[in-house]
């Protein structure tokens, strides 16, 4: 039994319909905030939900003092440094950033150096490395159903001098708020819709399984899970429907949550790698890790996979499946959500389409024991087993 | 009382440690591996909360060398803390494995964990040389890599000097 556990979580979360344009005033007001810089990316800014928030901020008498709409899908030192100096020169007293996880991060990372009263986020970097310091307040509106970037305290920004990604870890990372609003995620491409509820499933199922696993974590990893099992189905069938849209966005929010008091596992680990030597996204690269890292886990986390099969089946499909088979179904239940739902939206391309190919194996396995999430995969992975792992995904057997 | 007693073997433990560190990055081609991810002149502390116990190491060039008492940096790149005085006596005794520690929260790491999982890999090696074969397979789920044998290992920590420049 584990001798005891953390759990933090005071962000607070606003979700619904039209919940932007009636609480972001107000939960700015109450903030104390006057100015306002807005954070956004190209693709955000273009659909006009930028616009969109800055009419809601303004709306309420708060003033939007700047904005920064050009945050790229890789953020970067630099980018960090020209988001500070235009807050600093405009003389912003608040954050309010809308995005996919690179804005959100970007954000995130922004109120730690503005926080720290820094000069730039290299001094900064490292897990815990900062005290509290000036009060930033920041709101978060995410427009992904992915990530839980807007619930947790880890932002991962690239070192534009060495091209590596640099990991950031403290509270201070956390917003005041968080806004979950069908209206950002209206016009999300279906195909981004399914991989980034992929990659919030890995974020919920590898936070069961972990080794830094606690009671509260699981909870909210168990509502995610069967959220996602039962409206990522729905979304693809009726993709206008905001109340589906609405699930799969809060479903992200509390993987986010689970995995931000637990930990991810070499899903993660290995995604992250991959991702950088075949320059994929990362939801893709998570998406088609996830069944062969559960599969190979499968000796170590059977209880909990039998435990998780109950929450993505219906009761009389439970009731007729025997005890010892629940856990090994439960894996093929992921990769059928995955091989439906992504043969419904046209496919999806294969990781031999996307360059992975065993000359990279060796590179990508060294570079993923380093990962810190490697730590607390439930099976103890050394480079052979990430390799066969990677073998299982290229060939797409189980 | 019980308190003292982990205090007293966690200062012992801080010693041995620097010196099994020390024979492992000259010996052992995969322990080197792990630290020349490190730059040099990076510096690495080991402390228990609320204990005056510290081990600061330095990975510069060739070597991993130990700061003297005297001598600690004011500030370092990175620092494992752990939070009970009992954490690194059971590690030590194989009652945990480090990996079990970091899951159940008993030690805490500020900075780049890139260099911390170099030193967890390397703890978790020396590991092998003081736990009975059974009691590592038993509590790191693999057989235990020796590049000498235990007594060689054992001889390095009961009379050679922590190497400190």
């Amino acid at each position: 039994m584990r001798d005891y556990y953390e759990f933090y979580n005071p962000v607070k979360i606003i979700a619904g319909k039209n919940s932007i344009a009636l609480n972001l005033g107000k939960e700015l007001k109450n903030l104390g905030c006057n100015r306002v810089l807005v954070v956004s990316g190209p693709i955000i800014n273009k659909l006009g939900l930028t616009d969109y928030v800055a009419t809601a901020i303004n709306n309420s008498g708060v003033k939007v003092c700047g904005y920064f709409t050009n945050v790229p899908n890789e953020s970067s030192f630099q980018t960090i440094k020209d988001i500070c100096d235009i807050y600093r020169l405009n003389n912003c007293d608040s954050l309010v950033a809308l995005g996919g996880g690179s804005v959100l991060d970007t954000a995130k990372a922004v109120k730690l150096v503005l926080s720290q009263n820094a000069e730039d986020i290299d001094s900064l970097r490292g897990y815990d490395m900062v005290r509290e310091g000036i009060k930033i307040p920041m709101i978060l509106l995410p427009t992904t159903c992915g990530t839980g970037a807007e619930i947790t305290r880890v932002s991962v920004i690239t070192n534009d001098k060495n091209n590596s990604k640099e990991e950031f870890l403290s509270d201070n990372l956390l917003p005041d708020v968080c806004v979950l609003d069908p209206e950002m995620i209206k016009t999300l491409p279906l195909k981004s819709v399914v991989l980034t509820s992929f990659d919030s499933l890995s974020h919920a199922v590898e936070g069961f399984c972990c080794g830094q696993k606690n009671p509260l974590s699981d909870r909210y990893s168990i509502l995610a899970i069967s959220q996602i099992f039962e409206y990522l189905p729905k979304v693809v069938e009726d993709p206008d429907n905001e109340e589906y849209r609405l699930k799969l966005l809060e479903a992200a929010n509390f993987s986010g949550i689970s995995f931000g008091n637990s930990m991810v596992g070499a899903v993660h680990a290995i995604a992250h790698t991959m991702g950088s030597v075949l320059k994929i996204g990362h939801d893709y690269a998570v998406s088609k890790l996830l069944p062969y890292v559960l599969q190979y886990n499968m000796e170590k986390s059977k209880k909990d996979y039998e435990r998780l099969f109950y929450y993505v089946v219906s009761l009389e499909e439970y009731k007729k499946v025997v005890q010892e088979n629940r856990p090994q179904i439960f894996v093929g239940k992921i990769k059928e959500l995955y091989d439906t739902t992504a043969g419904k939206i046209g496919g999806i391309p294969t990781l031999k389409e996307c360059g992975l190919k065993e000359e990279l194996f060796d590179e990508i396995a060294k570079k993923s024991l380093l990962d810190g999430a490697i730590l607390t995969n439930p099976k103890y992975m050394e480079i052979q087993d990430i390799k066969n792992v990677l073998q299982m995904a290229l060939e797409e057997k189980l | 009382m019980k308190r003292t007693f982990f205090n007293i073997v966690t200062k012992f433990s801080f010693d041995y440690m620097s010196k099994g560190l020390s024979t492992l990055y000259k010996y052992d081609k995969k322990v080197k591996e792990q630290f020349d991810n490190i730059p040099s002149g990076t510096n690495i502390r080991v402390s228990v909360y609320g204990t005056p116990n510290v081990l600061t190491i330095k990975k510069i060039d060739n070597k991993v060398i130990t700061y003297k008492k005297a001598e600690q940096p004011s500030s370092v790149d990175l620092e494992i803390i752990f939070k009970f005085s009992s954490s690194l006596p059971k590690i030590l005794n194989g009652s945990n494995s480090v990996t079990q520690a970091y899951n159940n929260k008993e030690f805490c790491v500020k900075g780049d964990l890139r260099y911390a999982m170099a030193l967890v890999f390397s703890i978790e090696r020396f590991m092998g040389y003081l736990l009975p074969k059974k009691r590592y397979k038993e509590k790191y789920n693999r057989d235990a890599v020796l590049v000498m044998p235990k007594i060689k290992m054992f001889n390095y920590l009961l009379f050679s000097r922590r190497v400190t420049k």
